[in-house]
């Protein structure tokens, strides 16, 4: 799981965990690219404040699985339907991620 | 007089959205208005003002702190956008300060249809649509009937949660038992009565269908899925603890690239908590 970095601590060689979309959702910078001195520069044009960077003990793979299972038990128990098709899967594998990050910080939703 | 009856009168008798909401109304349709002029508006409410600056300074509209103006906002995020801020934070002011009640908590109900306006508006981002101004207001409001129960008929309200709690069934099914007439209906009345656009008041009706009449409406299908989104995200609260599950055929409607949520979720989690911030909490 990556971490939020505000643009002014970012340094050349450091690795996007998140891609960077603009705001009609568009891939502008892949996840897993390590960053250049150009991409910093056009994140500024952009006017991009922070981005998603995996730490150094993170090697980009999901959370613990045991954490995961978890999470997931938690979401189950609040729904009443199955996922269907590719965008159900979606909304709910996300829930998922963000129950497990809820686990792991302890409160907040997000980061 | 029927309980829906004495609703629909209290309804009449609510206050109408602040004098700057209908004067920038007016602007609006008047082809020679300038952003000065509004910005003379807005100026004459200096907390929306402040709100406003500093809604236009988020991160989401990536200007972030080059608005020094009113005006500037205004050339940035455009006349409509701005007048929907100010709805936003009028509405949201006029019924914050109602008092908890059994399972139904202001701020957390707040927390959720905030959740629903940045989802919404994401929805609208990424399925490429120009004008995505009415989808944040649209999510923000879609529960708007519930307010006006919690308000002018609280002690059936409590009843009606306590139903659906014990029950375990949607809150609109409990409505309907007990008060005659559901959220969505009661919503309808109070954007007629505040005179909101078209597209908001067909999303507050028509939310929970994700469909008008088997007619596509992008807006309605995006607040659909918006707020089943904020109920799996964990987004405050709406009072109602049943996720419900998407009508199969908004998904037609979106056609939404693959793990596009997955994508975003980090992303959409801060503008939300922003958002929050801003139109909830550090208030003047």
């Amino acid at each position: 799981m990556g971490k939020y970095v505000s643009l002014d601590q970012i340094k050349p060689g450091m690795t996007l965990a998140a891609p960077v979309v603009n705001r009609y959702g568009q891939v502008v910078i892949a996840s897993g690219i390590e960053l250049q001195v150009h991409h910093i520069e056009r994140l500024k044009t952009w006017g991009v404040f922070q981005v998603s960077i995996q730490s150094e003990s993170d090697n980009g793979s999901d959370l613990n699985q045991d954490i995961l299972d978890l999470a997931k038990e938690q979401i189950d128990a609040k729904l009443t339907w199955i996922p269907r098709n590719q965008a159900e899967i979606d909304i709910y594998g996300s829930a998922i991620e963000l129950a497990a990050m809820k686990i792991i910080n302890g409160s907040g939703g997000s980061l | 007089m029927t309980l829906v009856d004495r609703i629909c009168e209290q309804v009449n008798s609510l206050p109408t959205l602040p004098t700057i909401y209908s004067a920038l109304n007016e602007l609006i349709e008047n082809p020679r208005a300038t952003p000065e002029d509004a910005a003379k508006v807005i100026a004459t409410d200096q907390a929306t003002a402040f709100k406003i600056l500093r809604s236009a300074n988020s991160a989401f509209y990536g200007l972030n702190g080059r608005v020094d103006t009113i005006s500037q906002a205004i050339i940035h995020l455009g006349f409509n956008e701005i007048k929907n801020l100010v709805a936003a934070i009028s509405i949201v002011n006029m019924f914050k300060k109602n008092s908890d009640i059994d399972n139904f908590c202001p701020v957390d109900f707040w927390a959720h249809s905030i959740g629903v306006g940045v989802m919404t508006r994401f929805i609208g981002q990424v399925i490429g649509l120009g004008n995505v101004e009415n989808f944040f207001l649209a999510g923000i409001l879609h529960d708007l009937g519930k307010l006006i129960f919690v308000e002018y008929a609280k002690e059936e309200y409590i009843e009606a949660l306590r139903i659906a709690e014990e029950k375990g069934i949607p809150l609109r099914d409990a409505e309907m038992t007990v008060l005659g007439i559901d959220h969505t209906f009661a919503g309808e009345l109070l954007s007629d009565r505040w005179k909101l656009p078209e597209s908001i008041k067909q999303a507050i009706r028509y939310h929970h269908l994700g469909t008008m009449d088997d007619k596509h409406n992008v807006i309605v299908a995006s607040v659909h899925i918006a707020n089943i989104c904020a109920k799996l995200f964990a987004m405050g609260y709406s009072g109602d603890a049943i996720i419900p599950e998407p009508n199969y055929k908004v998904w037609e409607v979106l056609r939404l690239p693959d793990n596009v949520f997955k994508a975003s979720i980090q992303s959409i989690m801060r503008d939300y908590e922003i958002t929050v911030g801003q139109l909830l909490h550090n208030n003047l």
